[in-house]
């Protein structure tokens, strides 16, 4: 599982596309267009494309990208 | 950080009225009202008492989201198989920053009980959230026919004596061209014999379960019985009502529609009684079409009735009902999903049976 291939995923989210750099260290609430609909995309995206069943409290708890991106390659 | 907890009242426990939690905003109160619980346990698909009835999501001891979940079934091919269906999603605004709508969206998608899910009649909002999810997005464009001018100046703003003088006016243009339409329909049916009953023939079976398509959810007489002595929200114009439409005495199909009673505050309509066509067959299309069905329904719902609501794929249909002052208004969304992934082919919208009255739709 690679980081960039996951930020990739990530970005497809969101309706436009960021303006920002995003990076593993980005604070993804911080992403212009960050909502619970993107929230529930991407726990439907991971569960699909890591067969990885994230909870809401590990998306609450998790602030970056990368946390993110940890998180989900623990369970995989 | 905040405390969130997701859990489930069940059936059981809410029959024995086990649960207790802390609802301000009247939450869980929203599922304990007396037509609703009518309405969940007399379900003919209730089966097991153990499963989930209602969602909530408490937020440090507060319940601040809910959704409700029933069991219907669906046919895909040949094979008749339970299926989750649900109602009343909601999340109290003072909430919404914590996205619980999350947790309440996937709790029953992530439950390995539930092979098939099946969900309908949303906001705007609640359908970005099953889109989100990955679940199939059906929508049917939905149509509708004014049958009082008061309403369509009510949606453009007039009120007072303004209001009441156009309404004057523009029921002078309406009305008799409804006349003209609703008579024309009398003579099309003339060879109809067409009966409202209490009692859904268990002869629709035939016609609701063997119409072509390949994956519907079960409508049949037993379900459609129990939709017809049940809706969730009392008010003397509410209304379900059934007709059955025989040629020389022998079933041709049927139709239902739901009367109901609402305010639109964002439209600035007051005491509007909307009537939906919720469901309907017919075993000699040539003979009894669903334009024919929306006719007749116009024809046969109450005098009260300020719009009649229709919702149809079938383009044929969409082009035929302009003529009968019928115009585009909208869609109803519909959303599946197959957690078996063995169902390729539920993704096609145009191999499912689908109808306005889907999941709790005629409930509401």
């Amino acid at each position: 599982m690679e980081i960039k291939q996951f930020i990739e995923n990530f970005i497809e989210l969101f309706d436009d596309e960021p303006t920002c750099e995003v990076t593993s260290e980005t604070v993804f609430r911080d992403i212009d267009g960050w909502c619970s609909i993107v929230a529930l995309s991407f726990m439907s995206m991971v569960d699909e494309e890591y067969d990885v069943q994230l909870t809401a409290d590990e998306m609450r708890k998790a602030n970056t990208i990368g946390d993110l991106f940890n998180t989900v390659s623990s369970k995989v | 950080m905040a405390d969130i907890v997701t859990t489930s009242v069940s059936y059981k426990e809410c029959k024995n009225n086990i649960f207790r939690g802390y609802d301000p905003f009247g939450i869980y109160a929203y599922t304990q009202t007396e037509e609703r619980l009518k309405a969940f346990f007399s379900n003919p698909n209730l089966e097991d008492y153990d499963s989930p009835m209602v969602n909530l999501s408490i937020v440090d001891g507060v319940i601040a989201g809910r959704s409700m979940a029933f069991s219907t079934k669906v046919k895909f091919y040949d094979t008749i198989l339970p299926c989750t269906t649900g109602s009343s999603l909601e999340v109290n605004n003072g909430y919404r920053q914590f996205d619980i709508g999350v947790d309440l969206v996937l709790k029953p998608v992530r439950d390995k009980n539930n092979k098939q899910l099946l969900y309908a009649d949303f906001s705007k909002e609640g359908i970005g959230m099953y889109r989100a999810a990955r679940f199939n997005v059906f929508q049917l464009p939905v149509m509708m026919q004014a049958r009082k001018i008061d309403v369509l100046l009510q949606i453009i703003g007039l009120n007072g004596w303004l209001l009441r003088f156009l309404s004057f006016l523009g029921s002078l243009i309406l009305n008799p061209l409804l006349f003209f339409i609703d008579k024309r329909t009398s003579r099309k049916a003339k060879k109809l014999i067409i009966e409202e009953t209490k009692i859904v023939p268990d002869w629709v079976d035939d016609i609701t379960l063997n119409d072509g398509h390949d994956f519907m959810e079960v409508h049949d007489h037993k379900w459609l019985q129990w939709c017809l002595d049940n809706m969730f929200h009392y008010h003397p114009d509410n209304k379900n009502r059934f007709f059955i439409v025989k040629r020389e005495e022998k079933p041709l199909g049927f139709f239902m529609i739901k009367e109901r009673h609402t305010d639109i505050e964002t439209r600035n309509i007051k005491d509007l009684v909307m009537t939906t066509v919720v469901e309907w067959g017919s075993n000699d299309l040539e003979a009894f079409d669903e334009v024919l069905v929306n006719r007749l329904s116009s024809l046969y719902c109450s005098k009260k009735t300020g719009i009649l609501r229709v919702a149809t794929d079938d383009s044929t249909t969409l082009y035929k009902c302009k003529r009968y002052l019928f115009f585009r208004h909208g869609f109803h969304y519909i959303v599946h999903k197959d957690n078996t992934k063995q169902y390729k082919g539920s993704k096609d919208q145009s191999l499912w049976r689908l109808r306005f009255g889907y999941s709790d739709s005629i409930f509401n």
